[in-house]
């Protein structure tokens, strides 16, 4: 019953936000509005089509959990304490695709990403940290930079080196 | 696995993983360079920027020149794509570069003359580009479906003038320079024609000749060109084409706008002196060499060579042409 | 006669044949790395064919297609991320299969249904070129309306779960679709002044970062004991590692009907070969003697979309032959490299410059077989790879797709979508909300819109509707036979829900 309770919620929260969308967003970013001669439709119309199903759905969604009807669901593998790592994973991903990469280069920040994944995944031998993420950005650097011929973000701090 | 079997695999694995570390350290080794010691530019490697798929035209003239100019200048010169809206966001990152001439780009007509009048580009075409050379004009041609009913540019806009809004036409692309044009073109004509926006040139190709649409305006076209199933009609640019010299021009029929669509060379605002007088000497020889004219050919391009002062003038002039005509266009927002 | 021996001869040296191999070698490298295609590379490998002899590269070209079509579901099968777009229908079947330790039967139902799909379009390119590009050509955008808006109703029966969820996923689907810069009147819709948004999100970071990210990202949340282990095991059993002949002959019949599929899909430029899988995959379903079985792991499910991505390959050359257009981006490339030889492809070269052309045909049939041989010695050193223990395997997908979605575009905002979807996806699927249909409803709204619009502006142009369908004579075909088909499945369901049969199971994938 819990758990229907907190579904709820969180679909009204979806629908909720799909409405905003909607109303404000949308508007807002699609300046364009009314569909001039010679364009077909407007430019908000399928973005309207969509919001407008996707607000319908949520609200049949809300409807169906509300009057307790679940939806068919998988059974839960494994246990709620297991979600350290992929959140752990996300953020150690986001961070660098959002500003490790750009700070230190891709190679540097390469290593320094796989080896914190591995870490966070359970490895414990120093050894393979360090080795295996240094083999991994090399394999990367022959296929992409000598095969392919496409230039990974450098970092810039030693200026020969391909780093 | 058996024993032996895992044993064997742990060996393979370990000369594996030496073969990789050994080639890791001579890649390394052979990717440190670049530098040439000397303090005159260029002392070290040269980026590129295209702000195109690899693969384009623009792309392979691009590399081509780079194999060339690395040569000439005695330094690498790195290609590096960049892709994204049109070529806006690769062009935007060269206005962005330090102005030392190590990141130079590759720029065509349609970033730098057309988008700003639409977009919010992230550059401003007057001031923030030294435009380097010229190296490359590409015709732009009228075209029509070789059934089709029209046999001159002079047929075609007494049909449009009987029917209105019944001309179907189209560019590779939409706000672009042959549409623009063609748009004055008609405003000055006092004609209504429908223009579907199509996406690439193989979509008009395709739509002329499964009679989707009258009319096309494109470059890409040597193929159907070639077999028959196409007739041009006009030029949109200010040269006549070549092999077709009886073909009017915009130029000729006195439009608003007949745009050159080039391909050049290009730098942040403010290059020194001797980067632009080195690539000045550099792409002069570069463009006058036959195997740059064998691309050109066979890409359908025409070697066109204009220095610093020129390309500068040029691409300004094209800035303000356009502007006015589309003021006059009133799409101006 | 002769001018197709002085071709085929042109491909049938050692120097072609190696470049075959290594283009082969390359593809399936390539595309077994998610985030990477064979077409990246193969543009980078354009202007240096201008150096290269002509019938070394070309062929190593068409190859790279080939081998990366194959390569791309391997991953698919193993762990469940598709190395390019083209492989996310076979996760479905591929993936269940490789759990229970038949990975090696699935890989090889891949590599036979590949090359057969592969040769199957390209012996229709040979010899039905012409027919076939003659009716394609008259498909314009009204056209290319009703056949995409039908397969988007088709690829909704993918889903089985609870419906508003799948509507939702769809919609949000269609919404990330129209970020970018209107396809008619050119301004911008989303983009919020983000100048890397104006060609929209693109479909490598989008799909990498839904399938396989998210995929990676899910198995994160496994106990940490289990992550030392090996990511794939493998059955002892020889019959789960290989297909018998009675299972090769049992698939012929949904390979023939797939790998047309893929041949009409790959005729019509704009529509590419993830859309020709997943429609293979549910007419393979809907089909099927035991559809149950779709889903864990029937072979017919890892056959039929495999077929078809691979047979687009082959058809994608019938406009570029037949008139000189390429029809996709893997066509342009072709293209250029054969301009660049000062080829022109069209009926002139037909007539008046056979060779390249027959060169060509040979160059692609030889492919085929070394594809299939090639294919033969990756699968091992694919259970090889795979045998690494996850939480080493994991971070290599993570690094390497990074590396993959930069290079496609050069752009760090690339990758930072991908992480982006990831999470999303991961979260998705967490709530059994269909990724799979968020994604078709991705890919088709562009073509879908885009058409739909254009219909709009010509059927104005036309003085009205009926003047305008009276003028296509194929728009006129396709109403007709679509109106035959909703009669008859509108009755095929009455039926159903009159003899009471059983609604279709939930998902289980």
């Amino acid at each position: 019953m819990k758990t229907a309770r907190r579904e709820s919620v969180a679909i009204a929260a979806l629908l909720a936000a799909a409405i905003l969308f909607g109303l404000w967003i949308l508007p807002a970013g699609i300046s364009h509005g009314g569909p001039g001669p010679g364009e077909g439709l407007s430019p908000r119309f399928m973005p309207r089509l969509a919001t407008a199903a996707m607000v319908l759905a949520l609200a049949w969604g809300l409807l169906s959990s509300l009057t307790g009807t679940r939806s068919p669901r998988k059974p839960r593998e494994g246990r709620q304490s297991h979600i350290y790592m992929p959140i752990g994973g996300v953020a150690i991903c986001l961070a660098f695709a959002g500003v490790g990469f750009a700070l230190v280069g891709f190679y540097i920040g390469g290593i320094c990403m796989a080896a914190l994944l591995t870490v966070l995944l359970g490895e414990r031998r120093p050894w393979v940290v360090i080795v295996f993420p240094t083999l991994l950005l090399a394999a990367i650097y022959l296929l992409f930079e000598l095969a392919l011929n496409v230039r990974l973000p450098r970092s810039g701090l030693i200026p020969g080196l391909p780093i | 696995m058996s024993a032996a079997g895992s044993g064997r695999a742990l060996v393979a694995c370990h000369a594996f993983v030496g073969a990789f570390a050994l080639f890791a350290a001579a890649a390394l080794t052979a990717g440190c360079g670049g530098q040439t010691g000397s303090d005159e530019y260029p002392s070290r490697a040269i980026t590129i920027i295209v702000p195109y798929a690899p693969g384009g035209g623009g792309d392979t003239f691009t590399r081509a020149i780079a194999a060339q100019a690395s040569e000439i200048l005695g330094a690498k010169v790195f290609v590096e794509n960049r892709t994204g809206g049109g070529g806006t966001v690769g062009v935007g990152s060269v206005a962005r570069a330090p102005a030392d001439g190590y990141t130079l780009g590759f720029v065509s007509s349609s970033p730098l003359v057309m988008a700003p009048n639409f977009l919010d580009v992230p550059y401003d075409p007057v001031q923030d580009f030294t435009y380097l050379s010229r190296f490359i004009v590409t015709p732009h041609p009228v075209l029509v479906g070789s059934g089709s009913r029209f046999g001159s540019f002079a047929d075609l806009l007494e049909y449009a003038r009987a029917n209105p809004g019944r001309l179907r036409w189209s560019s590779a692309g939409i706000n672009g320079a042959p549409h623009i044009a063609t748009l004055a073109a008609f405003r000055q004509e006092e004609i209504d024609a429908a223009f579907i926006p199509m996406q690439g040139s193989s979509e008009v190709l395709a739509g002329l000749l499964g009679g989707t649409i009258d009319m096309g305006v494109i470059s890409d076209y040597a193929g159907p060109l070639a077999a028959g199933d196409i007739r041009v009609l006009a030029e949109i640019g200010p040269e006549p084409l070549p092999d077709l010299p009886s073909v009017p021009t915009y130029q000729q029929m006195a439009y608003p706008l007949a745009p050159t669509i080039f391909f050049g060379l290009a730098g942040p605002a403010e290059l020194p002196g001797e980067v632009v007088a080195a690539w000045d000497a550099a792409m002069r020889t570069i463009t006058a060499s036959d195997s740059f004219s064998s691309i050109a050919h066979r890409l359908s391009g025409r070697v066109a060579y204009l220095d610093h002062q020129e390309f500068q003038r040029h691409v300004l002039a094209d800035i303000d042409a356009t502007r006015e005509a589309l003021r006059l266009l009133g799409a101006n927002e | 006669m002769e001018s197709i021996l002085d071709g085929i001869s042109l491909a049938l040296n050692f120097n072609a044949l190696a470049g075959i191999l290594l283009g082969i070698v390359l593809g399936q490298i390539l595309g077994s790395i998610p985030g990477l295609t064979a077409a990246m590379a193969v543009a980078l490998l354009v202007p240096f064919s201008f150096y290269f002899d002509p019938w070394v590269g070309i062929p190593m070209m068409l190859a790279m297609f080939k081998g990366s079509l194959f390569g791309s579901s391997i991953p698919a099968i193993l762990l469940r991320t598709p190395g390019t777009p083209a492989a996310a229908a076979t996760v479905i079947d591929g993936n269940p299969l490789a759990r229970r330790g038949k990975g090696g039967k699935a890989m090889h139902t891949v590599l036979f249904a590949s090359v057969f799909g592969d040769s199957f379009s390209d012996i229709v390119l040979i010899f039905g070129a012409g027919v076939l590009a003659a009716v394609a050509i008259r498909f314009g955008p009204a056209e290319y309306a009703i056949l995409v808006f039908f397969a988007l109703l088709s690829l909704i029966s993918l889903h089985r779960g609870s419906s508003w969820k799948g509507v939702a996923a769809i919609a949000a689907g269609v919404l990330l679709a129209c970020i970018g810069l209107d396809p008619i009147t050119g301004s911008p819709r989303l983009t919020f002044g983000n100048a890397e948004l104006f060609d929209g999100i693109g479909l490598i970071p989008m799909l990498i970062g839904f399938l396989a990210i998210s995929e990676v990202f899910r198995q994160l949340e496994q106990p940490v004991r289990r992550l030392a282990e090996k990511t794939i095991t493998f059955s002892s059993l020889p019959e789960d590692n290989r297909l018998s002949g009675k299972e090769h002959r049992a698939l012929l019949p949904t390979l023939f009907r797939s790998s047309a599929i893929g041949t009409l899909t790959g005729a019509l430029p704009g529509l590419g070969s993830t859309v020709a899988a997943f429609i293979a995959y549910n007419e393979a379903r809907r089909t099927a003697a035991k559809p149950e079985e779709f889903g864990r792991g029937s072979l017919h499910g890892i056959a039929a979309p495999e077929a078809a991505n691979n047979a687009v390959g082959g058809a994608n050359l019938i406009p570029l032959l037949a008139f000189g257009i390429p029809g996709d981006v893997a066509a342009a490339l072709i293209l250029g490299a054969l301009l660049i030889q000062g080829i022109t492809p069209g009926p002139i070269a037909f007539r008046d410059n056979p060779e390249p052309i027959y060169a060509i045909f040979a160059a692609m049939l030889l492919a085929n077989l070394v594809n299939y041989v090639v294919g033969m010695g990756f699968i091992p050193l694919a259970k090889k790879v795979v045998s690494v223990p996850k939480r080493l395997l994991f971070p290599a997908v993570l690094v390497f797709a990074s590396a993959g979605a930069y290079a496609m575009r050069g752009s760090l905002f690339d990758v930072q979508l991908m992480f982006v979807f990831g999470l999303i996806g991961w979260l998705m699927t967490k709530h059994d909300f269909p990724p799979v249909l968020l994604l078709i409803g991705f890919i088709l709204t562009p073509i879908l819109e885009r058409s739909v619009r254009q219909t709009l502006i010509l059927a104005e142009a036309a003085d009205g509707w009926l003047a305008f369908v009276a003028s296509r004579p194929v728009l006129m075909i396709l109403l007709a036979a679509l109106a035959v088909l909703t009669v008859l499945v509108v009755r095929q369901r009455l039926a159903m829900k009159r003899y009471g049969l059983p609604e279709e199971p939930v998902d289980s994938s």
